[in-house]
């Protein structure tokens, strides 16, 4: 019955065959490795693109902050203040200015380098998860590697032993 | 060889391809290729190049032949992706082809089997069946796939997938015998 089903299957197969005019799994895999190479390439190109543009976004806007605005910012803020525009809301706003501008001098840079060092860190980590995913497959390879020897070995046995001989 | 050491030799190709092993990969497509060509090409409408989507099915299993856990399961794996890359297909165009409610048939005589001889009715008939017979009888025929099998990849009960396969081939002969009346 098995057999018959197989033969029945060879024979719509060469039926097919006959008609369509497809291209060899050679064809097809040569095709498919390209592709998936190329694909590759692409993903490699654009993570490293982006994450070129996250640091570099990053620095462009620490640097124009610290080093273009705030020394700005702070020129205009110790301008002596003519004393006919001198008021006690002013004073309070100038003063509130000038501790906000401190605490970010003092603090800016830090969390700025600490930003990047948490891109940095993720970038690492990234690849530490790529890594660690190859390894888990590698040990279901080598799990299943294992089951197939057992196999073999048990196959191996049950040919090498001689057919009981009859007394 | 014998089926089993085949069947062995198959687990190893799938392990090679899923350490990055592109001839191992090459050596398994050709295994499939030609009946995974035939499944497609039932599935689909004319209309659709069936070679551009068993392309992209090969694509979707080299890429994720390192995530199958279980390399004693490839045949029924690459038939899920095949089946759910052709149904993507006919959801974007759909077939004419009827769905039939096999509740609704009352117990008939089991059709039994095909011979080899009924090959090219068989070919033929195939494309008049609704799809949902046509995949069930062509992983029977082409694959040589169990119900178990065949369950896992339409991910149907296995007793819903004995009845499709026992009321497709009942519908098949019906068509082969009205053809014969015919002709």
């Amino acid at each position: 019955m098995a057999e018959s089903k197989k033969r029945m299957g060879e024979r719509l197969l060469d039926l097919e065959d006959a008609a369509a005019s497809a291209k060899s799994p050679q064809q097809v895999a040569a095709v498919v490795l390209k592709r998936d190479r190329s694909r590759i390439r692409r993903l490699a190109a654009m993570s490293i693109l982006l994450w070129l543009i996250a640091v570099t976004g990053i620095g462009v806007i620490a640097y124009g902050y610290f080093e273009i605005y705030m020394p700005r910012v702070t020129g205009i803020l110790t301008q002596p203040v003519a004393p006919e525009d001198r008021n006690l809301e002013y004073e309070e706003y100038l003063r509130g200015t000038e501790e906000g501008l401190l605490f970010l001098q003092r603090t800016g840079w830090i969390v700025a380098l600490g930003s990047l060092a948490a891109v940095a860190v993720a970038a690492i980590a990234t690849v530490a998860l790529i890594t660690a995913a190859r390894r888990v497959t590698l040990r279901q390879v080598e799990a299943s590697l294992a089951e197939i020897s057992e196999q073999l070995q048990s196959l191996r046995q049950s040919t090498a032993t001689p057919p009981n001989s009859e007394k | 060889m014998t089926e089993e050491t085949d069947r062995l030799y198959e687990r190893v190709l799938v392990l090679r391809s899923q350490t990055g092993d592109e001839a191992a990969f090459e050596e398994l497509m050709g295994r499939y290729h030609r009946r995974l060509g035939y499944y497609l090409r039932r599935m689909l409408p004319q209309t659709v190049n069936a070679e551009d989507i068993l392309q992209d099915v090969w694509f979707d299993v080299f890429r994720g032949i390192a995530k199958l856990s279980d390399c004693g399961a490839f045949a029924a794996w690459l038939y899920q992706i095949a089946r759910n890359r052709a149904y993507r297909e006919l959801r974007k165009r759909p077939s004419p082809g009827s769905m039939i409610d096999i509740s609704q048939i009352e117990s008939v005589q089991d059709p039994g089997e095909f011979s080899p001889e009924d090959a090219e009715q068989v070919h033929w008939a195939l494309d008049q069946l609704s799809p949902e017979h046509r995949e069930v009888l062509v992983l029977r025929f082409i694959e040589d796939m169990t119900y178990e099998a065949i369950a896992a990849v339409t991910r149907f009960q296995i007793g819903t997938v004995k009845s499709r396969i026992h009321y497709a081939k009942h519908e098949l002969r019906r068509i082969m015998r009205t053809t014969e009346d015919d002709g």
